[in-house]
């Protein structure tokens, strides 16, 4: 164990540093600035990668947790930790910022605001998976919208700004309902007990009245169902993507997306298990719902992009078919599922980006008969279409099989319509490979196409590796996740308590002891 | 008939106006001396002297002292609000210095002006009565309706000038009556007295319901509330920018904190009865400044809506009446200063021979020759909207809190959706600056003060956004007196 070491601050902010360091380069030294955002990406990934190797396994508990006194006066605190959940979702998000960043070579245009912006997101985002306060938690998720605000709207397609625009107003909208919800918790925290805390722990433990409870709950759940998307909150989800840059759509697909079902899994289902109980059957619904209408709707695109983003949707409502369905194989087959929908999803819109590079549309008729000039390109693509569609052997198989299996034991009307995903995806997915790959090579512009580059070569084998990993051995994932996939039961059907589940080490307990002197407000 | 006894009274509670009104007086006379296109050596002057006023008020915060026979009162709440004026005084004319010189209007008189009605508000933030309220809120105005017009050869300032006075002498004489009301009922005017006298008779006479919205109102206008907010867009935007930035922050935290001492000091047994007021009154100054916000192209006048909202925000702090609600709202004060100056000052910044800087299509592309001028606006826009991490959030989070253990759910749900709708036109001014290019190539030349000013005001909404606990147990000493 790499005793005392804060891994975690320093992966929240090494990207900070990346970002200090490129603002001092010459804007014109485009390949200085680009080499220097990926060599800060590959270090911050290869400073993630322990976390997975030290990790202890069997205990629920957070790990290297790391907790200081931040805003005395409101009991906030610098404190951030990882489990089984968040340890995932840590390293899908560094490993994508690579890949993302190295897939940004195209981008020509304002090199340097761009990988300062990316860098920052990278931030953001390791810092709302591991925030364990909730004031923290909350700073993370509004930031990350300002880098992504700009990634979209400045770098984006033809439509970028409206695009921008609905998706900060939208998640914006989702959050300030978010934050109502911690405010009333955090005062109800204080009024039962005495002292202020945003302690994600100090506030799970807190009994809420329970007429409250389901507005509270459906306040949380609206802000991470807008980030999912859940239907009906996803129509900002097919603009965003289409107008976003290739890397964007990674990032917004890979790990935005995960954020909503990460919120639903650590705070949102283990603060209010009573609502969850009242509420499993709508929101199994809606996800069934957004499971058949995201397949469907992407089985009639032109765009290869929107198919890709609808695709996004219906696979979303997999992961939260296998949440509120509420045992350990759906919930652990959700978790994998979205860390297979990042990788296999991400690795599509990177396809989409490489031929959308060379010919500068997306539209499936424009194409046709491609397999032929670009051979490596099109079996890529057919590994991460069999990927994303769950074919045995790769990922996305293993994440949808718990999932189903899982929620068929509980709900198994629900587990029938949700299986029909997998049917729908093998049609959008396998007719559009019809379409673009096979067919007479008729489109002259298709004629000279070149087929993959080194670079691009290079990020499609690193995303296929961990396709064929966690399809063939999952085991390394699951052990991982399971104690604190059963913690997360447990609270989410309020068949434990906080203080039973995770035991505070006695060295923090006593931080949060002394400070609560002082954080009292005197009357 | 006997003599009337007059007490001494104790001067030493006075110092900081006294202090205020002789640097004023000073400039003035200072004025006459300095050659005419030297006439930033004032604006110095009166920098140097606000900062020295300011130093010493600070020794007074933590005393307490109730003088002038009960009429004038010094309490951390009132120095710390003193202390915030001369903040606001140093900064405007930080920005002022050069934008004047620009406008061709670098007169000295400007910063005596200044100075004057800082010692309007000053009065006003210590009146413990009706009449002391109301001698500091006409010795601010007056010399606000005359910065409002003071580049008074453009049609724009002379009209908005006049406007603002008409409203102002207006509603003065309805806070008058508000007062009369209160007198002919208790027979005192001092906050103390009506409240001694509401406890002892209870709150049966209706006139005294009446006096309690006509003080509201007299006292609206200058915060800006709803339905007294028609004047503000147009003197806003008519007004010279850094005048703006002025009466957009000082006059209105001074009103909000009179209008709060009032309501708390005096008619705090009628709670019940203003809040469900007052209620509905920041439920739609909120709204109808965040959505007509929306609309606006200029933004001089979308910001000034803005501040209308904000004042909605900042009501809630009296609404809320509890200890949380008035740290939070000497808090917001603090944070309203930085951004929304902050703000206006960046709109001076883009002032440039024959381009006004105001219009959105002058933000366009700012982020292409001037990235670090374009992310301080960001900052502050982001502080605006009350996104972390800035200063606006905390200060947002903090009313919000209050606001929610005073069980106004509904008014929280209600200002939450107006963050959203504030979010979109903020973000318009972000949109441009990022996401189109410039237009024009008339080159920035803004002075060494705004410089200062623009980015410590930039830097401070972030960093205090970040470690906001100075300003969090400044807030809470502020309101020791109080409950």
């Amino acid at each position: 164990m790499i005793a005392n070491f804060p891994i975690l601050t320093v992966l929240i902010f090494f990207p900070l540093v990346g970002v200090l360091i490129i603002s001092f380069i010459d804007r014109k030294n485009v390949n200085v600035i680009r080499w220097t955002a990926f060599v800060i990406s590959v270090i911050e990934f290869l400073i993630s990668v322990p976390l997975y190797f030290e990790f202890r396994l069997g205990t629920p508990q957070f790990q290297f947790v790391e907790k200081h006194p931040w805003i005395k006066a409101w009991g906030a605190y610098y404190y951030v930790g990882i489990d089984g959940i968040s340890l995932f979702l840590v390293l899908l998000t560094t490993f994508l910022t690579v890949l993302s960043i190295l897939a940004s070579w195209s981008i020509e245009k304002r090199v340097k605001e761009y990988m300062i912006s990316f860098l920052f997101l990278e931030t953001t985002m390791v810092g709302v998976f591991v925030a364990l306060d909730i004031l923290l938690f909350y700073l993370f998720w509004e930031l990350l919208l300002i880098p992504m605000f700009l990634l979209i709207g400045v770098w984006g397609g033809p439509r970028r700004v409206y695009a921008a625009i609905k998706f900060f107003l939208y998640t914006m909208a989702g959050s300030v309902l978010m934050l109502g919800a911690i405010i009333y918790l955090y005062w109800n925290h204080y009024n039962v007990t005495g002292f202020l805390s945003f302690d994600l722990f100090e506030l799970l433990k807190t009994p809420v009245p329970s007429t409250v409870v389901p507005w509270l709950f459906l306040a949380f759940a609206v802000a991470f169902a807008i980030k999912v998307p859940m239907w009906p909150f996803h129509t900002w989800l097919p603009d965003a993507h289409v107008e976003a840059p290739t890397a964007g759509s990674v990032i917004l697909a890979g790990v935005l997306l995960k954020m909503g079902t990460y919120g639903f899994m650590r705070f949102c289902m283990p603060f209010f298990p009573s609502a969850v109980q009242k509420f499993a059957l709508l929101f199994l619904a809606l996800s069934v719902i957004g499971i058949i209408y995201g397949a469907l709707v992407a089985l009639v695109q032109e765009d290869i992009k929107k198919l890709v983003a609808y695709s996004s949707v219906s696979h979303l409502g997999t992961c939260m078919l296998g949440l509120f369905a509420l045992n350990l194989q759906s919930v652990s087959g959700s978790l994998l599922q979205m860390i297979n929908h990042g990788i296999s999803t991400g690795a599509l819109f990177l396809l989409v980006g490489v031929i959308y590079d060379r010919r500068h549309t997306r539209l499936i008729k424009e194409y046709g008969g491609i397999a032929k000039v670009m051979p490596m390109y099109a079996t890529f693509f057919m590994i991460a279409m069999f990927s994303s569609c769950g074919l045995p052997g790769l990922n996305g198989f293993v994440g949808e099989f718990l999932t189903l299996i899982g929620t068929f034991q509980n709900y198994p009307i629900f587990a029938v319509l949700g299986t029909t995903a997998v049917v729908f995806s093998a049609a959008y997915l396998l007719w559009m490979y019809k379409r673009v790959f096979f067919q007479p090579l008729t489109n002259p512009a298709n004629m000279k196409l070149k087929d993959l580059n080194f670079r691009e070569f290079v990020i499609l084998l690193l995303i296929t590796v961990p396709m064929f990993w966690i399809g063939l051995y999952p085991k390394p994932f699951l052990e991982r996740m399971q104690p604190s996939v059963e913690a997360f039961i447990k609270l989410s059907k309020g068949e434990a308590t906080v203080s039973m589940i995770y035991k505070k080490d006695t060295a923090s307990s006593k931080v949060a002891l002394d400070l609560s002197e002082d954080t009292k407000i005197e009357d | 008939m006997s003599a009337i006894n007059v007490p001494v009274p104790n001067l030493s509670a006075i110092v900081p106006e006294i202090l205020t009104t002789v640097l004023a007086c000073f400039l003035l006379m200072f004025d006459l001396f300095v050659p005419k296109d030297r006439k930033r050596v004032v604006g110095i002057v009166a920098l140097i002297g606000c900062i020295f006023v300011g130093a010493v008020t600070a020794k007074y915060i933590n005393e307490h002292i109730v003088t002038f026979s009960g009429m004038f009162i010094l309490d951390p709440f009132s120095v710390v609000l003193k202390l915030l004026f001369l903040l606001c005084d140093v900064v405007v004319i930080l920005i002022s210095l050069r934008y004047l010189e620009i406008e061709n209007v670098s007169l000295g008189e400007y910063y005596a002006l200044l100075i004057f009605a800082t010692v309007g508000m000053m009065i006003m933030a210590s009146a413990n009565d009706l009449i002391m309220v109301y001698l500091g809120l006409e010795t601010m105005a007056l010399s606000v309706y005359v910065l409002a017009g003071f580049t008074r050869m453009t049609p724009k300032a002379a009209e908005a000038a006049l406007k603002y006075f008409l409203m102002g002498v207006f509603i003065s004489g309805i806070f008058l009556y508000g007062i009369a009301l209160t007198y002919g009922v208790v027979g005192s005017t001092g906050l103390p007295d009506v409240s001694q006298y509401i406890t002892l008779n209870g709150f049966k006479n209706p006139v005294l319901g009446v006096a309690v919205i006509l003080i509201a109102a007299g006292l609206g206008l200058e915060i800006a509330m709803a339905p007294f907010h028609f004047w503000a867009p147009d003197v806003y935007e008519g007004a010279p920018t850094s005048v703006t930035a002025f009466i957009s922050v000082a006059p209105k935290v001074a009103a909000i904190a009179a209008l709060f001492r009032i309501y708390i000091e005096a008619f705090n047994l009628m709670a019940a009865y203003w809040q469900s007021i007052l209620w509905l009154v920041a439920a739609l100054t909120m709204t109808i400044g965040n959505v007509t916000a929306v609309l606006q192209n200029n933004v001089k006048r979308m910001l000034a809506y803005s501040s209308i909202a904000h004042a909605g925000y900042m009501l809630m702090g009296i609404l809320a009446y509890n200890k949380l609600g008035l740290a939070a709202l000497a808090f917001y004060f603090f944070a309203y200063c930085l951004m929304n100056i902050g703000a206006f000052g960046i709109v001076i910044y883009l002032r440039r021979q024959n381009i006004v800087g105001d219009n959105l299509e002058d933000f366009k592309g700012l982020a292409q020759v001037h990235p670090m001028l374009a992310l301080v606006m960001v900052v502050f826009l982001l502080s605006l909207t009350g996104i972390p991490p800035t200063v606006g959030f905390v200060g947002k989070f903090l009313l919000f809190s209050a606001a929610v253990e005073a069980g106004f759910y509904w008014l929280v749900a209600i200002a939450v959706l107006n963050s959203v709708i504030s979010l979109y036109y903020y973000f318009k001014i972000a949109k441009v600056m990022y996401m189109e290019n410039p237009e024009v190539d008339v080159p920035l030349s803004a002075g060494m003060g705004l410089k200062v000013a623009v980015f410590t005001l930039g830097l401070l909404t972030f960093v205090l956004g970040i470690y906001p606990h100075p300003l969090i147990s400044l807030a809470q000493r502020s309101i020791s007196s109080f409950f």
